[in-house]
């Protein structure tokens, strides 16, 4: 085994001499810089979430991507940031259907919140891109966002007073599409909400957390009657899967399908968290539900019949104090805390 | 990072494995690319007529290539690159260079298009900016996470008078435009030795091809939606077809 792994290990830098630079980078970094660990702070009945290994978290890194995540630098005319269409005030989702970028050209999709990112499977709302860090490049470069270019981004950052010596600090490295990357996924990775009342009622034995209509309401979310539960289920209430929930007859969006190329996921998003709904209006893809009375009257109309449609989604009765009931629970997943503590890291302080 | 590292070392072992390299006899193997037209070497702005009798002129043309390989004449591949990005400069010329094992060659194969696990890799991995896939390249899409295979961009003359009445650009992607090709070659590489291959590209042929043929009028752009991909795979047909070893 040890002979084996010394032959792999000669074979590796004689084959690998070019990349082996990066290598010793990594090691210099441990001996010389020194950034200030941060463990993520995981809710009670939460899993461990599996974070990129080539991203560990220090302080430094975090409050990098925090800045970037707020610096309109990020865009082609240096008029929008991350945050214009991802709110503090909203569990960073947008107030509007589509997001208006750059040049107010019209987004395509209602901007989803950013919380518990860490344990996305995949992002977007086709789940079209898989990793958190790669994520970034896509509004940077979407025309209808930021429309920049990756390398423009880190010209400027390069000749800004400040960038410099914080990717030094917080990576020992210089300003690349890997920094720039790695900084502002360090930074979404903090943002964890997990202490709604329902939090307080389910993980942390609070009893009275949750009022008795919640309760009622989250037996309902339950039942075999709604079904809510089949997919959004677990903690972060969504199974990480892609399913059609019947939005449309004709979906003009086509969803999952744009990624796979195959029509049984047409009409097909990935199932989102239910929580901050109280902050996160409109809802679906499209924004297309303005309040939850809304997206309940589309479940219990059972959808529009679309071919993709999921069993699940049978349509149902409710009087008008079960709606109210579940309309509680819902709401009982609004996490305050959480939003109270990110509007306070927009740099601008912009009242809201 | 480190899985990164794991890929390129698998992908860098597998060719050192297949081919008998004797590191010390090795000669300098070069592809140069060059644009033309009536088997005439032109500069890339070079204003031609396409089969519509419309003048076409060209601002941009790259595109990638993968899995360069030569095969020797017991039939083994010797892999010499797993991918590059061809950029015709200005002059109508683009040139790549390789030391490869001294020996005799029957066969040059490569792709045109990114491999399907590098093209689903982070770009941000590739942190070498003189990497194919560095994104200063400026070929990823970030909104679809995969790269475009080949970019062509340029303007047309309607009524050929001289003036430019539009602009085209064609940036295509997916697997369904992943195209091979391979040249038969007699091809002996001494030890410190130099062989060079041409391959013209003719411009006409990337506009006009039968069946494959692209109206730069009625269809002037692929951005990489999929339910136009038939026009991607068209334009990567083409550019297979306007492709030749001199
Ligand atoms: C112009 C508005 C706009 C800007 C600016 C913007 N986004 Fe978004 N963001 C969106 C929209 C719309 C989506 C949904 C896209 C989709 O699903 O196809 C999205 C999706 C996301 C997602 C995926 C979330 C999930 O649950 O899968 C993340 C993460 C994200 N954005 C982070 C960022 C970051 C980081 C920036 C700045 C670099 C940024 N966004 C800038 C509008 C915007
Ligand atoms: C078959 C799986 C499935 C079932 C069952 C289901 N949903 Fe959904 N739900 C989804 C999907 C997928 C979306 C996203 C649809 C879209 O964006 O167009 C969604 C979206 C939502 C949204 C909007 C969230 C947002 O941020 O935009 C709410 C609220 C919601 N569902 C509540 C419920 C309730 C309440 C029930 C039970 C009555 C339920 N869902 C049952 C799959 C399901």
């Amino acid at each position: 085994m040890i002979l084996r792994s010394i032959f792999n290990r000669l074979l590796f830098l004689l084959v690998f001499i070019p990349a082996c630079a990066q290598i010793s980078d990594e090691t210099q970094q441990s001996n010389e810089v020194k950034t200030t660990p941060y463990e993520l702070e995981i809710p009670v009945g939460f899993t461990e979430p599996v974070l990129a290994e080539d991203n560990p978290l220090n302080q430094e890194k975090i409050a990098l991507g925090q800045k970037l995540f707020f610096d309109p630098l990020l865009s082609k005319d240096s008029s929008i940031s991350c945050a214009s269409c991802h709110f503090t005030h909203k569990a960073f989702s947008d107030t509007v259907r589509f997001s208006i970028g750059v040049d107010d050209s019209l987004g395509i999709r209602n901007a989803p919140p950013l919380f518990n990112l860490a344990w996305n499977e995949a992002y977007m709302r086709d789940g079209g891109v898989p990793t958190l860090a790669m994520q970034v490049i896509s509004p940077i470069q979407d025309e209808r966002e930021m429309h920049n270019t990756v390398m423009d981004v880190i010209d400027r950052l390069n000749v800004h007073p400040e960038y410099p010596q914080l990717f030094q600090t917080a990576f020992n490295d210089s300003i690349t599409p890997f920094t720039l990357t790695r900084a502002i996924e360090a930074f979404e990775w903090t943002l964890i909400s997990g202490n709604s009342p329902f939090d307080r009622f389910e993980y942390q034995q609070e009893e009275k957390a949750l009022s008795p209509s919640a309760q009622r309401g989250w037996e309902l979310f339950k039942s075999d009657r709604l079904n809510c539960i089949q997919c959004h289920s677990e903690f972060n209430f969504t199974n990480n899967t892609y399913q059609c929930n019947g939005l449309y007859e004709n979906y003009e969006d086509v969803g999952r399908a744009r990624i796979t190329h195959d029509s049984t996921d047409i009409g097909k998003f990935k199932v989102p968290s239910l929580r901050n709904l109280g902050f996160t209006a409109p809802y679906f893809h499209d924004g297309s539900a303005a309040d939850l009375n809304e997206v309940i009257d589309h479940y219990a109309a059972g959808g529009k019949k679309h071919f993709n449609q999921s069993e699940l989604i049978g349509g149902f009765e409710l009087n008008e104090q079960e709606r109210f009931d579940l309309i509680e629970f819902l709401c009982s997943l609004n996490d305050s805390s959480f939003v109270s503590n990110t509007k306070k890291l927009n740099p601008s302080n912009i009242e809201l | 990072m480190r899985q990164y590292h794991l890929l390129l070392l698998v992908l860098l072992i597998i060719p050192f494995a297949s081919c008998k390299k004797n590191n010390k006899k090795t000669g300098t193997y070069t592809m140069d690319f060059q644009v033309q037209t009536d088997d005439v070497n032109r500069e890339l702005s070079y204003v031609f007529p396409n089969a519509a009798n419309q003048d076409l002129k060209i601002e941009l043309l790259q595109f990638y290539i993968s899995d360069i390989i030569l095969v020797d004449k017991k039939g083994e591949d010797c892999d010499i690159k797993d991918i590059e990005l061809v950029k015709i400069g200005t002059d109508g010329k683009a040139s790549l260079s390789y030391d490869i094992p001294a020996g005799d060659y029957t066969k040059l194969k490569f792709n045109l298009g990114v491999p399907k696990e590098l093209n689903e890799a982070d770009p941000t991995g590739f942190d070498d900016s003189d990497h194919p896939l560095h994104v200063s390249n400026n070929t990823y899409w970030g909104w679809a996470t995969m790269y475009r295979f080949f970019s062509l961009e340029g303007r047309y003359d309607v009524e050929q008078d001289g003036t430019f009445d539009g602009t085209y650009a064609y940036h295509t992607g997916f697997e369904e435009s992943f195209v091979s090709v391979e040249y038969d070659l007699n091809m002996s590489m001494g030890k410190d030795g130099a062989i060079t291959n041409t391959f013209n590209i003719n411009l006409a042929s990337l506009f006009d091809n039968g069946a494959n043929s692209v109206d730069v009028v009625t269809e002037p752009t692929y951005h990489g939606n999929y339910e136009e991909v038939n026009l991607s795979v068209r334009v990567m047909n083409n550019l297979k077809s306007s492709l030749s070893m001199e």
